[in-house]
C-alpha cells in the first residue's frame, strides 16, 4: 500500500532519516520500531505529510503522496493535544468534520466510538475535565471515526493502562480483520511480538529490518530448545542426554541437537527417558534481535 | 474551502459563545463610561464645605468683596479688627481664610496677601483668586472711566464657524471637528487592530502549545488554516464593536443625561448671575455645534474608508501576528518577537500630531501610502479633509495588494511554524522559511 523510496531527512547538521526504504502492505498491522530519536516520528511525519522529506519518494497504490491523500489516514501524534476548553463531543465533531464527514456521520460515529471507549457519559465534558487516558482514548477516536484505510498510531499505548491497552490492542485488530491497515510505532518491543505482521526496525535513520514478524523470526530462530519436565533432573542425567547442554535449571533445560543430529531425535529421547512437559525452539525476543542489529552497526539493512 | 468555513466557525463560534466574550463585550464600555464619569462624580464630591473669609475694613476692595459672597462655598466677612486679631481668629476658627493686605488698585501688579489653618482646596483657592481678579479689573475699567453699566458688556464668548471649501462646494463640519474625529477613529483602530492582532497571536500559539496542530496540520491546509483563524476572529472583533456601538451609544446617552444633571445641579447652588446663565448657554450652543459639525463629518464616505481599513489592517496585521505567533511556543518568546509586529502599528499614532498639524503634507501623503501606517493615517487625512480622490484610491489599492501579499508571505511562515518546536527560530530563519518549497 505504502511504498518509501530513500527517504532523506535532515534537521540543519543532524540527520534524521538517511534514505529510507520501506513497504507498507495492505490490510497488516505495521510495527515501527526503534529506540528514542531514531527517526520513528519523523518517519510518520513525512508519511503525514507534515514534513516534507529533503529527498526520495513515498507512494500510495503507486501514485505519489499528495494532500487528497491525507483523508484516507487518520493519524494519532505521539504529542497528544485537543482543544482544552472545548467539550468532547464538540470537538470531535469538528476534527471529525475537517477530515471531510457530514455533520450527521460524525455525530453518529463518534456516539459509536465514545461508547466502545467507555466515555459516553463524558460527551458533554470539556477535555480539560478528563483524565490523561480518557483525553488520549478521545483522541483515538478522533484518528479512527472517520475508518481512514491508513491508521498511523505515533506510539498509542504510551499512558494507557493495561485495560485501555486491551482495549487499543482489540480495536487495531479488528481493523485489520476488515482488511485495512495499522501503522504504529513504539520503542516497546514485547506488544510488537504479539500485534504486528510487519516490522521495520530503524536505528540512527538507518534501516535495519523490514520483513514479515514470521520472517524475522525464522531468520533469527537459533538451534536451540528449551524443555521442561516434570522430574528435577540430577546433573547426571542432564549429562547423559545427547546432547550439548546450553542451561540446565532445576526442572528447565536448554539444549541443542549434537552435529547430524536433528530436533526431532532429541526430542524424542528426551520423551522418552522423562516426563516432558514443555517444549520450544528458542527465538531470541525482538528486543535481543535488535540489540544484536544495532551492535553489528553499519551492515547494510536487509529490506 | 468547506475546511476554511469550519476553522472561521469554530473560532467563531467557541468564542462568541464563551462567557468570557459577553463579560468583556459589557464591562468595557462600562469600565469606560465609569472613567468618564467617575472624575466628575468624585469632583462634584468634595469641597462642598462653606468657607469663611475674613476680610480686614481697611483694605481697598473690602467693602466690594462683602458683596461677592457665594453662600454654602464663599463668605466674605468684613472685620473691624487688626491684623493680629485676624490672624488669631484665622487661627481658632477652622475652614476660614484672613486676608490682611491687598495691593492699591491702581497698582499694575498688586498682590493680596491671605492667611489659613486648613487647606482650602483648589476649588476654593480658584474661586478665591478668581472673584479678586475680576473685582480688581473691574475697579480699573472703572477707574478708567467706563460706565458701570457697560461693565457687564466686556464679558465676551466668541463662537467659530469654519467652512471646509473643496470643488464641490462647501463640505460639511467644521475644521477642528475634522481633526477631532480624525484622532478619535485613528485611535479606534489602533486599538482594535492591537487588541484583536494579538488575539490571533494567542489562538495560534494555544494550538500550538496544546499540540493540536499536528492532527489539524494533517487535516487542513495550514493557508486555510491561518486564513479560518484570521477571519473568524474579525468576525469576533467585528460583532464585538458593533455590541460596542450598540452599548456605547446607550451609555453616553445615560452618561450625557446624568452629566447634564448633575452639571445643572452644582450650577444651581450658586446664586448665578444672568450673565453666567447666558454665558453657559453660549458656551453650550457652541459644543453643540462642534459636536453636530463632528458628526457631520463622519459621513457614509467616512464610514465606508474606516470600515474598509480597519478589515484590511486588521487582515495585514493580524497575518502578521499569526506568523510570529506560529513561530513561537512560549509566551516570552512572543514578547521578544512582537515587537517587531507592534512597532509598526506605533509608529503612525507617533505621527499623529504631525499629520494633523499638517494633513496635506509630505509626511501625511507618504504615510498614508505605506499600507502599515495608511490604516491610521489615511482616516486622519480624511477626517480632517482635502485629500484628493486619487490618494484614497491609490492607498486602498497599495493596501489591497499588500494585503494579499503579507498573506501569502505569512502563510509560508505559519506553515512551516505550526510545527516547529523548541528553539525559538531567529529571524534570519524565519527568512529562510519563506522561500522553502511549498
Amino acid at each position: 500500500m505504502i511504498a518509501s523510496n530513500g527517504i532523506r531527512k535532515t534537521y540543519g547538521t543532524h540527520v534524521a532519516l538517511q534514505g529510507l526504504t520501506l513497504q507498507i502492505p495492505e490490510g497488516s498491522i505495521f510495527g515501527l520500531l526503534g529506540p528514542n530519536g531514531s527517526g520513528k516520528t519523523t518517519f510518520i511525519r513525512i508519511l503525514t505529510q507534515i514534513l516534507v522529506p529533503d529527498s526520495g519518494t513515498l507512494t500510495l497504490d503507486g501514485k505519489p503522496l499528495n494532500p487528497a491523500h491525507r483523508l484516507q489516514m487518520g493519524y494519532l501524534p505521539e504529542e497528544r493535544g485537543l482543544y482544552r476548553k472545548m467539550k468532547v463531543q464538540d470537538q470531535l465533531l469538528y476534527l471529525l468534520s475537517l477530515k471531510g464527514m457530514s455533520a450527521a456521520e460524525a455525530k453518529s460515529q463518534s456516539a459509536y466510538w465514545l461508547e466502545r471507549m467507555g466515555l459516553a457519559d463524558r460527551a458533554r465534558s470539556k477535555v480539560q475535565e478528563l483524565s490523561k487516558g480518557m483525553q488520549q482514548k478521545v483522541q483515538f477516536i478522533a484518528t479512527i471515526a472517520h475508518t481512514p484505510r491508513l491508521l498511523i498510531l505515533d506510539e498509542p499505548f504510551s499512558g494507557l493502562d493495561p485495560i485501555n491497552s486491551q482495549l487499543l490492542q482489540e480495536v487495531m485488530e479488528e481493523y485489520r480483520a476488515k482488511g485495512r491497515t495499522v501503522l504504529f510505532s513504539t520503542h516497546r518491543m514485547e506488544q510488537v511480538e504479539e500485534l504486528c505482521d510487519h516490522i521495520a526496525l530503524i536505528n540512527k535513520g538507518h534501516l535495519l529490518l523490514n520483513d514479515r514478524m514470521e520472517a524475522v523470526q525464522d531468520r533469527y530462530r537459533t538451534d536451540r530448545y528449551r524443555f521442561q519436565t516434570l522430574e528435577v533432573l540430577s546433573a547426571e542425567e542432564v549429562a547423559a542426554l545427547p546432547a550439548q547442554v546450553v542451561s540446565h535449571q532445576g526442572r528447565a533445560l536448554e539444549l541443542r541437537p549434537l552435529p547430524g543430529q536433528d530436533a526431532r531425535q532429541l526430542i524424542a529421547h528426551v520423551n522418552a527417558h522423562h516426563t516432558l512437559t514443555a517444549c520450544a525452539q528458542y527465538v531470541p525476543p525482538l528486543k535481543d534481535i535488535f540489540v544484536q542489529l544495532v551492535q553489528q552497526k553499519g551492515e547494510p539493512a536487509h529490506a | 474551502m468547506r475546511n476554511l468555513w469550519l476553522v472561521l466557525r469554530r473560532e467563531y463560534t467557541t468564542r462568541v459563545l464563551s462567557p468570557v466574550f459577553w463579560l468583556v463585550t459589557f464591562l468595557a464600555p462600562v469600565l469606560l463610561g465609569l472613567l468618564m464619569v467617575l472624575p466628575v462624580l468624585l469632583a462634584s464630591n468634595v469641597d462642598d464645605d462653606a468657607w469663611t473669609v475674613y476680610v480686614l475694613q481697611d483694605l481697598p476692595l473690602a467693602e466690594k468683596l462683602s458683596g461677592q459672597s457665594l453662600p454654602g462655598r464663599l463668605e466674605f466677612v468684613v472685620l473691624q479688627a487688626s491684623e493680629d486679631s485676624l490672624r488669631r481668629r484665622v487661627l481658632q476658627e477652622s475652614h476660614t481664610l484672613g486676608i490682611y493686605a491687598m495691593g492699591d488698585t491702581g497698582l499694575k501688579l498688586p498682590t493680596v496677601t491671605y492667611c489659613t489653618n486648613g487647606s482650602p482646596g483648589m476649588n476654593t483657592v480658584g474661586k478665591l483668586h478668581e472673584v479678586l481678579r475680576t473685582l480688581y479689573r473691574e475697579q480699573r475699567l472703572l477707574a478708567a472711566g467706563v460706565p458701570a453699566e457697560q461693565l457687564a458688556q466686556t464679558e465676551t464668548q466668541v463662537t467659530f464657524k469654519s467652512v471646509r471649501l473643496s470643488e464641490q462646494g462647501e463640505q460639511k463640519g467644521s475644521v477642528l471637528a475634522g481633526y477631532a474625529i480624525g484622532y478619535a477613529l485613528a485611535m479606534v483602530n489602533y486599538l482594535l487592530l492591537l487588541i484583536y492582532g494579538s488575539m490571533v497571536m494567542q489562538s495560534v500559539m494555544e494550538e500550538k502549545t496544546s499540540r493540536i496542530m499536528e492532527v489539524l496540520a494533517t487535516s487542513v491546509k495550514p493557508v486555510h488554516l491561518m486564513l479560518g483563524k484570521i477571519l473568524g476572529i474579525g468576525a469576533v472583533g467585528f460583532t464585538q464593536v458593533i455590541l460596542w456601538l450598540v452599548l456605547g451609544t446607550g451609555v453616553s446617552l445615560a452618561v450625557g443625561a446624568a452629566l447634564v444633571t448633575t452639571g445643572a445641579g452644582s450650577a444651581a447652588a450658586p446664586p448665578v448671575s444672568m450673565e453666567q446663565v447666558e454665558g453657559a448657554t453660549v458656551r453650550s450652543e457652541a459644543m453643540m455645534t462642534e459636536i453636530s459639525g463632528a458628526l457631520a463629518i463622519l459621513d457614509w464616505q467616512l464610514l465606508g474608508l474606516l470600515v474598509f481599513f480597519f478589515i484590511c489592517g486588521f487582515l495585514l496585521y493580524s497575518s502578521l501576528f499569526a506568523a510570529v505567533g506560529s513561530s513561537v511556543d512560549q509566551m516570552s518568546d512572543a514578547q521578544q518577537l512582537t515587537p517587531f509586529v507592534i512597532f509598526p502599528i506605533v509608529v503612525p499614532i507617533l505621527a499623529l500630531s504631525a499629520v494633523v498639524n499638517d494633513p496635506n503634507g509630505a509626511l501625511a501623503f507618504w504615510f498614508s501610502m505605506i499600507p502599515l501606517f495608511s490604516p491610521i493615517i489615511m482616516l486622519v487625512r480624511v477626517a480632517a479633509g482635502g485629500v484628493p480622490l486619487w490618494q484614497q484610491l491609490l492607498s486602498m489599492a497599495i493596501m489591497l495588494v499588500s494585503v494579499w501579499g503579507v498573506i501569502q508571505l505569512a502563510a509560508r511562515i505559519y506553515r512551516v511554524g505550526i510545527l516547529t518546536y523548541g528553539k525559538k527560530p531567529t529571524i534570519r530563519e524565519m527568512l529562510r522559511w519563506l522561500r522553502l518549497p511549498a
